[in-house]
């Protein structure tokens, strides 16, 4: 009986559980690696895994509508509102039928059926890419602008900074392949026949007809579709662009997402769309993000340079909303808001006629009292 | 368009709002209102009573801000200080002792439904019942472990500061409880995995070294 004591200690591992969690997310290798560094048997995976999907409870979801409703109830911010409006809107919520469940990618349904036919249908689209390497165009955003497309299919690409898209001008048989570096927001006309294929460094998406938002510029941490409307399927890609991973069919208002460190594919939803599509509008939408990776956005619109004099702030979350519009004025809002000042370094010529991306200083007001 | 920045982690929020700034609060409190909710009414099924309760913390923190230190982990602060609440109150309204801990005669704390959990294919609904049935027949105490850990992902540590008892006495606790949920979950049929957990299977014996 002592190897199943060994195996109840292992379930209660922490480190065990939190992992275990997170299997279906895991690459191929890294399950391996899991199932190594644990050492267990066949039954007592199963048996450890089945407890803890078993026990994946459904969350309990309030809208925000509800949120501020509640929130005003405190009347802490604005008079208490009658009681008896309270429970009219009561009545109205139901909370147990509205589930955030959390989306993992079904990994378990990778069946070895589906992986032979993938793979079948990669050495057939290879073949025919191979025969039309030259009919491919591109269209690029130049750094600091935004520039739209219109695919030979009637589709539109609207391309964020420094984004670009290469698409063949004959149709393929079997898909509509697009080849996306950066940020782009898509409106795909429905071909059930001919799916369209978007390939980056990271993940494919395959494409029925819809619109979405795909994120996936070289120095971003993350590769992210927002799904708004209809239907995309994503997969893995190892770094050949070969699917690794069975696909994954979103539904609107999901994210899906590629951690690239990780080197893991989650799903989840999301209740702030605009975060991933306002640019399309001019809207630059953040939410709890760390200061750094806000900056990294404006860098690549504004085609400039910020020099962090205190890395410390960089690290602090935000929620943020502004305009597409001069960067100074930008910084001005920053400088009401934060605890920081500010100052920009022209751009200068160098030595061979090119010039510096114009810097910007930043550096934290310690006098100043925080907003 | 109005133009806004603001910072959201956990700590500026809670010092923000010592400091009497609402919209601080307001962010907690939405963040941490669905959670709340959705440990509250396992203790206790009366979503009214939940909801007052986790109003009443709130505001009390409002008013008390000015004597409240930092506070390292929120959210096990808010746990505990919600279960401390329900209990109070229920001490109040059905006049028994004060408890620190739930007892068995809370006979519907912390019982579970299938419907309360996220359906997997690859399980069978024999399976998920068993699990379930497992799960009801622990005792009260280990029920909220159980949920803590697995439902809200809590550390040992921070389970262990909300329901006042040792971290190791839940580490030494976890086995046999994790034993007795999986018990006839041992040696599973085919029948009872599916079909898709067979690829499981296939997996895993690609995985085993020969």
């Amino acid at each position: 009986m002592d190897v199943g004591k060994k195996f109840n200690e292992l379930l209660a591992d922490e480190a065990f559980q939190s992992e275990l969690m997170l299997f279906d997310s895991l690459d191929e290798a890294d399950r391996k690696a899991f199932i190594r560094r644990y050492a267990v048997s066949k039954e007592e995976f199963i048996k450890a895994k089945t407890i803890v999907d078993g026990l994946s409870f459904k969350g309990i979801n309030f809208s925000e509508d509800e949120l501020d409703y509640l929130w005003k109830r405190l009347g802490i911010e604005n008079p208490v509102v009658p009681h008896n409006q309270g429970l009219q809107i009561r009545k109205m919520v139901t909370w147990f039928n509205k589930i955030a469940a959390v989306l993992m990618i079904p990994l378990l349904i990778t069946s070895i059926w589906f992986f032979n036919k993938t793979q079948k249908l990669e050495s057939f689209k290879k073949d025919e890419i191979d025969r039309l390497t030259e009919v491919y165009n591109t269209v690029s955003a130049p750094v600091g602008g935004k520039t739209k497309a219109v695919l030979p299919d009637g589709s539109e690409v609207w391309l964020n900074s420094g984004s670009s898209v290469q698409y063949p001008i004959l149709g393929k048989p079997a898909y509509r392949e697009v080849k996306l570096s950066g940020e782009g927001f898509f409106k795909v006309v429905k071909n059930p026949d001919q799916p369209m294929l978007v390939m980056t460094s990271g993940i494919q998406v395959k494409v029925y007809g819809t619109t979405f938002n795909l994120s996936a510029y070289e120095d971003d941490p993350y590769i992210q579709a927002a799904l708004i409307e209809g239907e995309i399927a994503i997969a893995k890609l190892n770094e050949k662009g070969t699917p690794v991973t069975s696909e994954y069919k979103m539904k609107p208002g999901e994210i899906g997402k590629l951690d690239k460190q990780k080197n893991t594919v989650t799903v989840a939803r999301t209740d702030n769309m605009e975060v991933f599509t306002g640019w399309v509008n001019g809207r630059y939408v953040f939410r709890n993000k760390p200061f750094k990776e806000i900056l990294k956005r404006l860098e690549r619109l504004h085609n400039v340079t910020f020099v962090l004099e205190d890395e410390t702030i960089g690290d602090d979350h935000f929620d943020a909303t502004f305009e597409d519009q001069n960067i100074d004025r930008i910084m001005e809002i920053f400088a009401v808001s934060l605890p920081i000042t500010w100052r920009s370094v022209q751009a200068v010529q160098n030595n061979d006629n090119t010039y510096s991306t114009k810097n910007i200083i930043i550096s934290g007001e310690k006098t100043k009292e925080l907003p | 368009m109005q133009e806004k920045i603001h910072r959201t982690d956990e700590t500026y929020l809670w010092k923000r709002m010592k400091a009497g700034d609402q919209n601080s609060f307001s962010q907690i409190f939405k963040s941490f209102y669905p959670k709340l909710y959705a440990y509250g009414i396992k203790l206790i099924p009366f979503p009214d009573l939940v909801r007052d309760q986790i109003q009443d913390l709130f505001i009390h923190i409002w008013q008390n801000r000015d004597g409240l230190g930092d506070v390292t982990n929120l959210k096990a602060y808010l746990f505990v200080s919600l279960r401390r609440r329900i209990f109070l109150s229920k001490k109040n309204e059905l006049n028994t002792n004060p408890l620190d801990q739930l007892s068995e005669e809370d006979s519907q704390a912390l019982v579970f439904e299938p419907g309360e959990f996220v359906d997997k294919e690859h399980l069978s609904a024999n399976i998920n019942e068993k699990l379930i049935r497992n799960l009801n027949s622990l005792p009260v105490n280990q029920r909220e472990i159980i949920f803590l850990r697995f439902y809200h992902q809590l550390t040992y540590r921070e389970i262990a500061g909300i329901i006042n008892i040792k971290e190791q006495s839940i580490k030494n606790k976890m086995p046999r409880i994790l034993q007795k949920l999986a018990e006839g979950i041992t040696g599973v049929s085919k029948e009872d995995i599916g079909d898709v957990d067979i690829t499981l299977f296939n997996l895993f014996l690609l995985f085993q070294k020969k």
